[in-house]
C-alpha cells in the first residue's frame, strides 16, 4: 500500500462501498423508488467516479442523512448540565438587571 | 484500533448530489497535493486544507471585540492585558482544535452531533444559546460597519447596503471554496490594525516588559472584570465552536487532515491575537492622554486618535472596525445558517446551488437582512447591545463548552481521535476560568460591595 498515492487507495476503497458503479448510473431505477422522492440530480459519470474516489463513504450527503444513535447522560452528567443551565438563566437575569439599571 | 461509529446507509437512500461533485473535486485536488513529496506541495497542501480557522479566528475580531480591545488600551494602556489577551487566544486554540477533530471524524456539524446524540431537549437548550447569541453579536457587527463608514462620512443605509450586498457577493459562486477564498481575503484586512498600532509608535521596552511581567496589573474593581470578561468573550464564543466544525465538514476534510486543521486553527489565533494586541497598542496613547473612553463608539475611537496618529492612521483604524463588521456579519449569519439546517436536516452546504439549498441561503441572508435592519431603527438604544454582547458570549460559554467535551470523549463518535488526557484538562480549566469570571461578574453587579470591601470600587 505504501508508495500509492492516496487517490489510488481510495480509488480502491470505493469500490468496497455499498453502492455499485452500475446501481447508480441508472437513476430511472432509483426515480421508481416513492412517488413523493424529487428527482435525483443529473450527475455525469465522470463525475460519480470521482465521487467515489474522492470522498469518503460517510461523506455523502445520502449517507449523511443518516441519524447518529443517541446516548443517554448519567447522573453526574445531568447535575452538571442542569447546574450550568440554570447558572446562565441567572446570569442573563444579571445581565437584564444591569442593561436596565444603566437604561435609568 | 477502534473506529468511529458510522452510520451504515441503504443502497436505495444514497443518491450522489451536486454537493457531493463540488466536494469531490476539492478533495481531488487535495488528494493530488498530497501524494507529492517536499516543501512546494506541503505548503499547497496547507494552503488547500487552510481556512476554517483562520476565518473563524479572524472573524472573531469582530466589531465588539475590537471596540473592546481598543477600549482595553484606551483604560489600561500597554501592561497586564497584552499577555492576557494573548492567554485568552491560547484558550480558543485549545477549544477549537476539538471542533476540527469533531468534525473530520464525523463529518457531521456541531448542532446536529448535539441533537442527534443527547436529543432534541438539550439541543434546543443550545440552539437558543446560539440563536440569541448570533443575532444579538450580529447586530453589533453591523453598528460597527455603520459607525466605521460613518467616519468617512457614509450614510448608515448606504453602509449597510454595502454590507449586505458584500455579504451576498460572496454567496454567489455557490462553492464553499470560493466562499472560503472571498472571506479570507477579506478576513486578511483584519491586520491593518498593524499600521495603525506603529503609527501610535508604542514603548516596545514597556510591550517587552509587559509580556514578561504582566505588569502593570489594573486595579480589582468591577470596570476591570467587565473588560475581562469582553476580552475573554473577544476571543470564545459558541458560534465559533458551530461555525468550525460545520465548515471543517462542508469543506470536506477528514480525519488525515486534522494535522494541518491545527496548523490552520494555530495560524488563525496568531492573526488574530496579532491584530488584537496591535488594536490595544493603538488606542494606548488615548491612556497616556488620560482621556476618558468609557462609552466610546467605533469611530469615536479613530476620531479620538487622529490628532495622535493623524487623519491617514484614523482612516486605517475606522477601515479595520468596517473589515471587523463585515466578516464578522458572514461567518456569523453563516453559522446560524448551518445550525439551522442540521437540525431541521434541510440541505445545508455552501455548495449548494440555490435552487437545493433554499431554506439554507433564507435563514443566512434573512438573519444579516434582519439584524442590518434592527439598527437602521432611529432611537434604538443600541449602545447596550455592544456593551453587553461580549458578556452575553462568555456566559453561554460554559454550558456549549460541556457539550463539545462531551462529544469530544464520546469513544463511540471519536475513536482514537478522543481528547487525550492533557487536552481534558486543559478544556476543563477554560470551562472553570469562564464560569468563574462569570460568577465574579454576577456578584460585582449584584453585591458591588464585596468588591469594595477588597479594596476596589
Amino acid at each position: 500500500m505504501r508508495g500509492q498515492p492516496p487517490s489510488a487507495l481510495q480509488s480502491s476503497a470505493a469500490r468496497c462501498l455499498l453502492i455499485p458503479i452500475y446501481e447508480i448510473r441508472f437513476f430511472g431505477d432509483l426515480r421508481l423508488m416513492t412517488k413523493t422522492q424529487p428527482a435525483p440530480p443529473h450527475i455525469s459519470n465522470t463525475d460519480q467516479t470521482l465521487v467515489l474516489s474522492s470522498l469518503e463513504h460517510d461523506q455523502l450527503v445520502g449517507v449523511k442523512k443518516q441519524h447518529i444513535p443517541r446516548r443517554h447522560f448519567n447522573g453526574p452528567e445531568l447535575v452538571v448540565l442542569w447546574a450550568l443551565r440554570l447558572y446562565l438563566l441567572f446570569m442573563m437575569a444579571v445581565v437584564a438587571y444591569q442593561v436596565w439599571t444603566a437604561a435609568h | 484500533m477502534s473506529q468511529p461509529m458510522k452510520p451504515v446507509a441503504t443502497e436505495a437512500e444514497v443518491v450522489i448530489t451536486h454537493e457531493d461533485v463540488d466536494r469531490a473535486h476539492d478533495r481531488s485536488r487535495v488528494s493530488a497535493a498530497r501524494s507529492q513529496r517536499g516543501f512546494s506541495s506541503k505548503a499547497r497542501l496547507l494552503w488547500l486544507l487552510a481556512g476554517p480557522g483562520v476565518l473563524v479566528m479572524l472573524g472573531e475580531n469582530d466589531g465588539p471585540s475590537m471596540l473592546s480591545y481598543a477600549a482595553t488600551g484606551a483604560k489600561f494602556g500597554i501592561g497586564f492585558f497584552l499577555p492576557f489577551v494573548a492567554l485568552t487566544f491560547c484558550m480558543a486554540i485549545v477549544v477549537q482544535e476539538m471542533t476540527v477533530r469533531l468534525g473530520a471524524a464525523t463529518h457531521r456539524g456541531h448542532a446536529e452531533l448535539i441533537f442527534d446524540r443527547f436529543g432534541p431537549f438539550w439541543g434546543w437548550f443550545s440552539m437558543i444559546d446560539l440563536g440569541i447569541g448570533n443575532f444579538l453579536t450580529l447586530i453589533t457587527e453591523f453598528i460597527a460597519i455603520r459607525a466605521g463608514l460613518g467616519f468617512f462620512g457614509v450614510r448608515p443605509w448606504i453602509a449597510i447596503l454595502i454590507s449586505l450586498v458584500i455579504l451576498y457577493g460572496a454567496l454567489m459562486s455557490h462553492r464553499y471554496w470560493t466562499w472560503e477564498r472571498i472571506t479570507l481575503a477579506a478576513a486578511v484586512f483584519n491586520l491593518i490594525f498593524i499600521p495603525v498600532a506603529l503609527m501610535a509608535h508604542p514603548s516596545w521596552h514597556s510591550v517587552g516588559h509587559a509580556f514578561i511581567t504582566w505588569q502593570p496589573l489594573p486595579g480589582f474593581n468591577k470596570d476591570t472584570l467587565l473588560i475581562v470578561l469582553a476580552d475573554i468573550g473577544a476571543t470564545v464564543t459558541p458560534w465559533m465552536l458551530f461555525f468550525q466544525q460545520s465548515a471543517t465538514v462542508d469543506k470536506g476534510m477528514t480525519i488525515k487532515d486534522i494535522r494541518f486543521g491545527r496548523i490552520d486553527t494555530v495560524l488563525g489565533a496568531a492573526l488574530a491575537t496579532a491584530a488584537a494586541i496591535a488594536t490595544i497598542l493603538a488606542t494606548a496613547p488615548l491612556f497616556a492622554h488620560q482621556m476618558t473612553a468609557d462609552n466610546f463608539q467605533a469611530a469615536e475611537f479613530a476620531q479620538a486618535l487622529q490628532p495622535i496618529i493623524g487623519r491617514y492612521g484614523a482612516s486605517l483604524f475606522a477601515l479595520g472596525m468596517v473589515e471587523a463588521g463585515i466578516v464578522a456579519a458572514i461567518t456569523i449569519s453563516t453559522s446560524s445558517a448551518y445550525a439551522f439546517g442540521e437540525v431541521t436536516h434541510k440541505p445545508h452546504s455552501l455548495n449548494l446551488p440555490m435552487g437545493e439549498g433554499k431554506s439554507f441561503y433564507a435563514v443566512l441572508t434573512l438573519c444579516a437582512a434582519a439584524a442590518a435592519a434592527i439598527v437602521l431603527i432611529p432611537g434604538l438604544p443600541l449602545v447596550y447591545v455592544v456593551l453587553i454582547v461580549n458578556v452575553v458570549a462568555v456566559l453561554a460559554m460554559p454550558p456549549a463548552l460541556v457539550f463539545l467535551f462531551m462529544l469530544v470523549n464520546d469513544k463511540e463518535i471519536m475513536g482514537d481521535l478522543v481528547s487525550p488526557p492533557w487536552a481534558n484538562v486543559l478544556s476543563t480549566a477554560v470551562v472553570f476560568i469562564l464560569t468563574a469570571a462569570g460568577v465574579l461578574f454576577g456578584i460585582s453587579i449584584i453585591a458591588p460591595n464585596i468588591f469594595a470591601a477588597l479594596g476596589g470600587k
